[in-house]
């Protein structure tokens, strides 16, 4: 089984501060924030692990460039795939220390917050040179939330896709038994690759650390590059304007969403002097019309 | 302009997607604009119903065995083969991002997911959406038609659909019934022939099994709710904190991190991945006030946050906040209710009493 896991490294937005929030030229400068996986490519990263874990029963070595040496050895081959910038060379170490296959990085060319089209297609270009079962990506990540990714990679590819993916499972016969969020419910399939999986909500999913030892034997293995051309739509599709790219839209303004409120704060007293506070000055006649709402 | 409105009429929130989608139609389009909205139906909900909350009186119905992505994508494309909208509409849910993106490359047009606000000026669709994570807006001029948009759950407070008047023009799918003309006999029976054979496509899928849940539905049209975060601490916080909800005839939501580490179900996840809440109150405990988290209970009337950090961010995005730790606060604010109702419980009977004396006086 081969298995792609595009994976992206975000800055943590949640470190910034207020004023850090004042976009200029249309961007915010993030490039002092820690970075980190995406929360559904981290996702995505674990349970690849995982699937592989449960096929070979943890004992995988991985292999580079020798494929067919790979499948003696174990029945899963895993490929990262991140398009990122300098930045990202110590995640990837990680993945290559947790015995990814192959760890490969696809250079960022410019801003791509707002070019999910862009991205698909670099990915999709991969997958055919490097033809994949399952490609495994987050449903959504930061800063353009965009949330066409995967969609868009499963239609260039001409495959399935199955969205808010909570858990990966080995079935029979080269079968994966796929388990995914609906409306009202969980769903359990058992499908045929190759298939694109958009990872939701997993819990429990956190991306597990490598052993010293596996650091110190497979972390230092080369981190593969993959090269692309940008194709963009034509002035002539975007109405004689230049600047539209492949997705056929254009940021005109950001601004920061102001959420505040009136900000009151209790903290004076013991528990209860304060809940009491709270509720005789707020909650009361709130709970009350609730409540005589309801009944 | 011409316009669709795409309604999965196979889910039991129909009437959520029929009223939101209404009410962007009736915020963001000029009466000038026409729109016909397509309705995909299995017959698991009965047809009149789906047409009465139709927000345009011309209406698709759309016949699927069951919802699949594929097919569903494959069963537009035929039926909008041959007139196609400058715009489509979809619900923000999974199901409605999904296919906005897919059918959106299918038709070489462009789309955006999650907007909240949609402007048409001249030959452009402006939309207003979060980005960054919810910590800002932006605006994004589309050009390439047709433009595909799925709302942002919540975007626009559901606006109620009158149904009278609606009438059903057309039904297409696996049993087309309806046929006005030769011309449109032939579209349904290849649109028929494409249901069909997409269905057959899907043979990628070799079983399937399906487990109910609480729907999120539930929590998003709850009036009070009590969150839980990671801040609480550990699993057995969050359960008294559900435990609290119970006695408070609250709902119990979680943020994604205190679910993400198993401390609650995924269902009860509230934020941009999970519900978004539209509460008289809601009361956050442990809950940093995280972007993505906010971005799920800033339509509620009156946010109280409980954490321990005076400096953490939810101190300013909510309406009051008590410096404390979750669970000594939940347990204390039980009590004082209970007294308080104790209270309100003794000076009814007295009362009572006094009135049964002056009665009996009277007498």
């Amino acid at each position: 089984m081969k298995i792609l896991v595009s994976a992206k490294v975000v800055p943590d937005l949640e470190m910034l501060s207020e004023e850090d929030w004042k976009p200029e030229s249309l961007k915010v400068d993030t490039r002092f924030a820690k970075r980190e996986w995406n929360c559904f490519d981290e996702s995505a990263l674990e349970m690849t692990l995982r699937f592989a874990d449960a096929a070979d029963g943890g004992n995988r070595i991985p292999v580079q460039g020798d494929d067919d040496q790979n499948e003696k050895q174990s029945s899963c081959r895993l490929t990262s795939f991140t398009l990122g910038d300098k930045g990202v060379s110590t995640f990837l170490k990680t993945l290559l220390a947790l015995k990814f296959d192959h760890v490969v990085k696809a250079e960022e060319q410019g801003d791509m917050r707002f070019r999910p089209y862009a991205a698909a297609g670099i990915i999709s270009s991969y997958v055919k040179e490097h033809p994949q079962d399952l490609i495994l990506m987050g449903r959504q990540s930061g800063l353009g939330d965009n949330g066409q990714t995967p969609a868009l990679t499963a239609e260039l590819l001409g495959c399935p896709c199955i969205t808010q993916v909570s858990d990966i499972q080995p079935g029979d016969n080269d079968t994966v038994i796929v388990t995914s969020k609906r409306d009202d419910g969980i769903i359990r399939q058992r499908i045929v690759p190759p298939c694109v999986l958009a990872v939701g909500n997993a819990e429990n999913s956190y991306l597990r650390v490598p052993t010293l030892k596996d650091k110190m034997k497979f972390g230092k293995r080369e981190i593969e590059s993959f090269s692309y051309e940008l194709s963009d739509t034509s002035a002539e599709e975007a109405g004689g304007e230049e600047g539209f790219g492949a997705e056929g839209y254009q940021l005109r303004s950001l601004e920061q969403i102001d959420k505040h409120r009136a900000g009151e704060v209790i903290d004076e007293g013991t528990p209860k002097e304060k809940a009491s506070s709270l509720y005789h000055s707020y909650l009361k006649k709130r709970l009350r019309n609730i409540w005589n709402t309801e009944s | 302009m011409e316009y669709r409105i795409l309604i999965n009429g196979c889910s039991e929130t129909y009437k959520a997607q029929a009223e939101e989608l209404n009410s962007c139609c009736a915020a963001f389009l000029s009466s000038a604009d026409h729109g016909k909205t397509i309705i995909l139906h299995d017959g698991s909900i009965d047809t009149d119903e789906l047409v009465s909350k139709s927000p345009t009186p011309e209406i698709q119905l759309l016949q699927i065995r069951r919802y699949q992505p594929e097919t569903v994508l494959e069963l537009l494309e035929k039926t909008e083969a041959r007139e196609t909208a400058d715009l489509y509409l979809f619900y923000g849910d999974f199901a409605g991002n999904e296919l906005s993106v897919r059918f959106a490359h299918r038709k070489t047009g462009s789309v955006l997911t999650g907007v909240n606000q949609i402007k048409v000026e001249k030959s452009a669709l402006f939309c207003r959406k979060p980005v960054y994570s919810s910590h800002m807006h932006a605006v994004l001029e589309m050009k390439k038609k047709p433009w595909c948009i799925s709302l942002a759950k919540g975007a626009v407070e559901p606006l109620p659909v009158d149904g009278r008047g609606r009438k059903e023009v057309h039904k297409a799918g696996f049993e087309a019934t309806v046929h006005a003309d030769a011309e449109a006999e032939a579209e349904d029976e290849a649109v028929a022939g494409a249901a069909a054979e997409a269905d057959a496509g899907q043979s990628w899928i070799l079983s399937e099994e399906f487990t109910e849940e609480e729907k999120t539905q539930e929590l998003e049209q709850a009036a009070f709710i009590l969150a839980a975060g990671r801040g609480a601490g550990s699993e057995q916080a969050c359960k008294r904190i559900e435990k609290a909800s119970a006695y408070l005839k609250a709902d119990f939501g979680a943020s994604r991190l205190a679910a993400m580490n198993g401390w609650t179900p995924l269902n009860r996840m509230i934020g941009i991945s999970g519900a978004v809440v539209r509460a008289n109150l809601c009361i956050a405990l442990g809950v940093s006030g995280a972007a993505a988290f906010m971005a799920g209970v800033d339509k509620s009337e009156f946010i109280a946050a409980v954490n321990t950090d005076p400096k953490a961010p939810i101190v300013k995005l909510a309406d009051v906040t008590v410096i404390e730790d979750a669970v000594p606060f939940i347990e204390a604010l039980e009590e004082v209710i209970q007294e308080d109702f104790q209270e309100v419980s003794q000076d009814n009977a007295q009362e009572d009493g006094a009135q049964e004396g002056i009665q009996e006086d009277g007498g």
